[in-house]
């Protein structure tokens, strides 16, 4: 589905604070992969998800979408085949804006928007199921504001809005690291349910080692800009924590020290 | 008594037309979250279109019209520099301003031109009331604000103006849902300058000439206004009901001019100095409000109990 | 805090209602004026008027109460003044400068206006010609005698070939002179080369790059230039040292060396004879011409003259002792 060719990325080229962000990464993604990413800061991880989306161009390579050459196309061009969950909980959804009124937002992505009503009686209908699901109560509270609510349901809210539309592939940036345990488990729980139910092919880049394992048909390890691991199927399922820091040492020549990822 | 009612009533008439203005900073700096200083340029470019096409015999309703597509035009180019050029949003507005002196030169051909005697859009309405030149002001003030309000109403609810709405939030969601928000700050930029220049056509016909002047303050009136109006309403407001009071606010700003100036104690030139305090005034009004009412409002538990409900919702885990 | 508020307007409402009662009822007249703005000429033309006015009134036994505004330059102040003098029933209302006589005659046809300190009042569509008004507008025009002042010029510096004009290019009235400046100058066979500004920041700069051939300056009656004249004296002063001749004899005195003009106190007694022609004899003002100032006055500053190292050619020396 998703071809990532020799793609390259340089941030501040020329000045004292240049650093190449990816180096040369193939990576070739087929319909329906779930795959995992996981690396130490500065691997390259958000960068390899933002070049996907547009967010950052691309210096050299190509990216190619089932045949549609994305390489040059602006991001919200592209906004149409990819749904995306951020970090940061309030940054997907607009704060000073009704329940309803992001869901319709979310509803027309990559759709022309015209004249026509914002949001009509069959949509709320469509909304209140899609709602429930979350077992969030925010079925009830359609018209309130977004910004009222905490930041695990902006990013259940979030999430909902990716798939609402089913999207060529869902793209996770560590979209439960900044969220309470409890809400994390939460979140990545409707995760699962919504990318199986749809069969959506999902990108997620997770600081969680066990996550990384645990969830999806593979999983690819970064390191300065390139991708040194990477394993699918059997050998993934079988693999431990123990297992991934030893790979790491490996193929990074340095051992991974990154407290976040070491003590989740 | 009258004759105070009937300055009062002079002054509001003139703050309903000003309202126009209020409305399109509104826009701007409100729901787009954009400071745009272009709106003495194009404030006096309404004016000034409308006054020149009058005077060169075109029907008064098409030339303000008109005034009001070039308007748009001015917002174009703020909307350009800002988006296509990276000029920073205060700057393209200022740089649009500036050019627009020239602009506006040109159009007059000269630093005023006056419509005396000629018919306007307010004549029109001087003779369906009979010669009472105060109530056709109103008249006018009241429908063109009224249906410009109706159409700002009716825009922001459909797909487009919820995209605007969003822009002016929360820009990286925007572009992650496909809107293209760089199109979406020109169209807003367009709409808002085009209100402004409305305001600037009606004016200059309320007052029977366009002076390159006419701009100068008028940013700073238009948020003078809607501070105003922001500090009477309440967040939870319909939307069409917070536009009321924006137009409120301007018509509340001239008012108090009016007052002031009746009152013999007061100079003109402490007018500035009043306009500040007003605005303090007002902007310090929903700190004073929270600061009184303080930690113990209904409302605040209420909210907290919703939030609590929603979490405790999936104790079961 | 809105209670409070709403208790504050009604407080400033009966206050205002308060005065506005008690005044109607002491005065017999009451004239209402609008001025644009504060600055020496202006000024001057309101005294002249009040004063005079006053002195008329007072000969026939007769009060008269002024409600005296000034707009700090605003154009939209101007009109909510007209509008408050326009409610408080004045019999008459007297504008000073264009945009306030402008601003009034869009809120009242009905009451009488005179106006003063407006250059060209056919011009502005205030009236339907100089010599027949035929509307309620009516009064003094200051348009200064530009032809004699450029031909001043001459005088003052025989040699000169060629001089600048510096103006503010958003007032009309300037606009108005300046033409009349080309003309005179073409007669006179001058150059002239025109040099508009838009603000008083911009002064300095026009200053530093006028051409080194410039012989005079000429700076018509203009409201901004009329505003900086010592800052235009101080630049000229420590720069360039080129003899200034001012449109307008309060300029003058606090830039230039030299000028005929028009004198704006004097201006402002003649618009109140034209007042009580129009109160107490019952004059039609829109049968009154527009009215120009009977007497020019000329004034030479040799003060100023000193300060920037020039010599006033004696013969126009002894003019300003003859007059």
């Amino acid at each position: 589905m998703l071809r990532i060719e020799n793609i390259s990325k340089t941030f501040n080229a020329g000045t004292i604070n240049e650093k190449q962000a990816l180096k040369n990464v193939n990576l070739y993604i087929n319909d329906g992969d779930y795959i995992t990413v996981i690396g130490g800061n500065g691997a390259g991880k958000s960068t390899l998800l933002n070049i996907i989306s547009g967010v950052h161009t691309i210096d050299e390579g190509e990216l190619i979408l089932d045949g549609i050459k994305l390489t040059k196309m602006p991001e919200f061009k592209r906004a149409q085949y990819f749904g995306r969950v951020f970090q940061d909980p309030l940054m997907g959804t607009a704060s000073s804006m009704e329940i309803e009124e992001n869901l319709a937002l979310a509803y027309r992505r990559g759709k022309f928007r015209g004249l026509s009503w914002a949001i009509t009686q069959s949509e709320r209908r469509l909304y209140q199921t899609q709602l429930s699901r979350l077992d969030l109560g925010l079925e009830n509270r359609m018209t309130t504001k977004v910004g009222l609510l905490s930041g695990g349901q902006r990013q259940a809210l979030t999430l909902l809005m990716a798939t609402l539309v089913k999207p060529k592939m869902l793209l996770l940036d560590e979209h439960t690291a900044a969220l309470d345990p409890k809400t994390a488990k939460k979140v990545q729980d409707l995760t699962q349910e919504l990318t199986q139910e749809n069969n959506i092919t999902t990108l997620m880049i997770t600081h969680n080692m066990k996550d990384a394992i645990k969830y999806g048909n593979r999983l690819i390890m970064m390191h300065d800009g390139k991708i040194i691991y990477e394993a699918s199927g059997e050998e993934k399922k079988s693999l431990r924590v123990e297992d991934l820091l030893k790979k790491f040492e490996q193929n990074a020549g340095s051992e991974l020290v990154n407290d976040r990822m070491l003590l989740a | 008594m009258i004759s105070f009612l009937q300055s009062i009533l002079g002054g509001a008439n003139q703050g309903l037309l000003w309202a126009l203005l209020a409305l399109g900073v509104f826009i701007t700096y409100r729901i787009l979250d954009f400071a745009d200083l272009t709106a003495e340029g194009s404030f006096t470019l309404g004016g000034a279109t409308a006054v020149t096409l009058i005077v060169a015999g075109v029907e008064p309703v098409l030339s303000t019209l008109i005034a009001f597509l070039i308007g748009t035009i001015a917002g174009l180019c703020t909307g350009v520099l800002h988006t296509k050029l990276k000029i920073p949003p205060i700057l393209a507005g200022i740089l649009t301003m500036i050019a627009l002196y020239s602009v506006n030169n040109r159009v007059m051909e000269g630093a005023y031109k006056g419509i005396s005697r000629i018919n306007t859009v307010i004549t029109y309405f001087e003779n369906l009331m009979g010669n009472s030149k105060m109530l056709a002001n109103t008249m006018i003030g009241l429908l063109v604000v009224g249906i410009v309000i109706a159409l700002i109403y009716w825009f922001f609810g459909t797909e487009k103006g919820s995209a605007i709405r969003a822009t002016g939030n929360n820009e990286k969601m925007c572009r992650a849902l496909g809107i293209n928000t760089d199109n979406t700050k020109i169209l807003t930029l367009m709409i808002s300058n085009g209100l402004i220049a409305l305001s600037g056509a009606m004016v200059a016909q309320q007052q029977g000439y366009a002076d390159i002047s006419m701009g100068i303050g008028a940013i700073v009136v238009g948020l003078a206004s809607v501070i105003i109006g922001e500090a009477f309403m309440s967040q939870k407001f319909p939307f069409w009901l917070k536009l009321c009071f924006i137009a409120l606010g301007s018509v509340i700003y001239r008012i108090i001019i009016t007052i002031v100036i009746s009152i013999d104690i007061f100079e003109s030139s402490d007018m500035k100095l009043l306009t500040a305090v007003i605005v303090i005034i007002a902007l310090a009004l929903p700190k004073l409000k929270t600061a009184v009412i303080g930690n113990n409002s209904k409302k605040r538990k209420q909210q907290e109990a919703v939030l609590a409900e929603g979490e405790d919702g999936n104790a079961e885990n | 805090m809105k209670k409070i508020i709403t208790i504050l307007i009604a407080v400033l409402f009966s206050m205002s209602f308060m005065m506005t009662t008690a005044c109607s009822e002491k005065t017999d007249y009451t004239v209402g004026i609008v001025q644009l703005v504060e600055h020496t000429a202006l000024g001057a033309a309101n005294k002249g008027f009040r004063e005079e006015l006053t002195k008329l009134m007072e000969e026939e036994g007769k009060t008269i109460k002024f409600h005296n505004k000034t707009a700090s330059g605003d154009q939209a102040t101007c009109t909510t003044i007209a509008n408050v003098l326009v409610s408080k029933k004045v019999d008459l209302l007297l504008a000073i400068a264009t945009p306030a006589a402008q601003a009034i005659a869009a809120v009242t046809e009905t009451i009488p206006v005179l106006f003063t300190a407006v250059t060209d009042a056919e011009d502005v569509g205030l009236v339907k010609s100089n010599e027949n008004p035929t509307y309620n507008l009516s009064g003094t025009s200051d348009l200064n005698p530009v032809d004699q002042q450029i031909e001043l010029i001459k005088e003052l510096v025989p040699e000169a070939k060629k001089i600048a004009v510096i103006y503010n290019t958003a007032e009309r009235n300037s606009e108005i002179q300046v033409e009349l400046a080309k003309t005179a100058c073409t007669r006179l066979g001058l150059e002239l080369e025109e040099e508009g500004l838009v603000d008083i920041s911009d002064i300095q700069t026009t200053f530093s790059l006028l051409d080194s051939d410039i012989d005079a300056i000429y700076i018509p009656t203009d409201n901004l230039m009329a505003k900086a004249a010592i800052t235009v004296h101080n630049i000229n002063k420590d720069d360039k040292k080129i003899p200034i001749v001012c449109g307008e004899i309060g300029m003058n005195d606090l830039c230039g060396v030299a000028t005929y003009g028009i004198d704006y106190y004097i201006l402002g007694q003649q618009t109140a004879r034209m007042a009580f022609d129009v109160l107490v004899n019952g004059k039609d003002i829109s049968t009154m011409p527009v009215e120009y100032q009977e007497k020019i006055v000329f004034s030479v500053n040799t003060l100023i003259a000193s300060e920037i190292g020039f010599t006033i050619p004696q013969e126009i020396l002894d003019r300003a002792k003859e007059e």
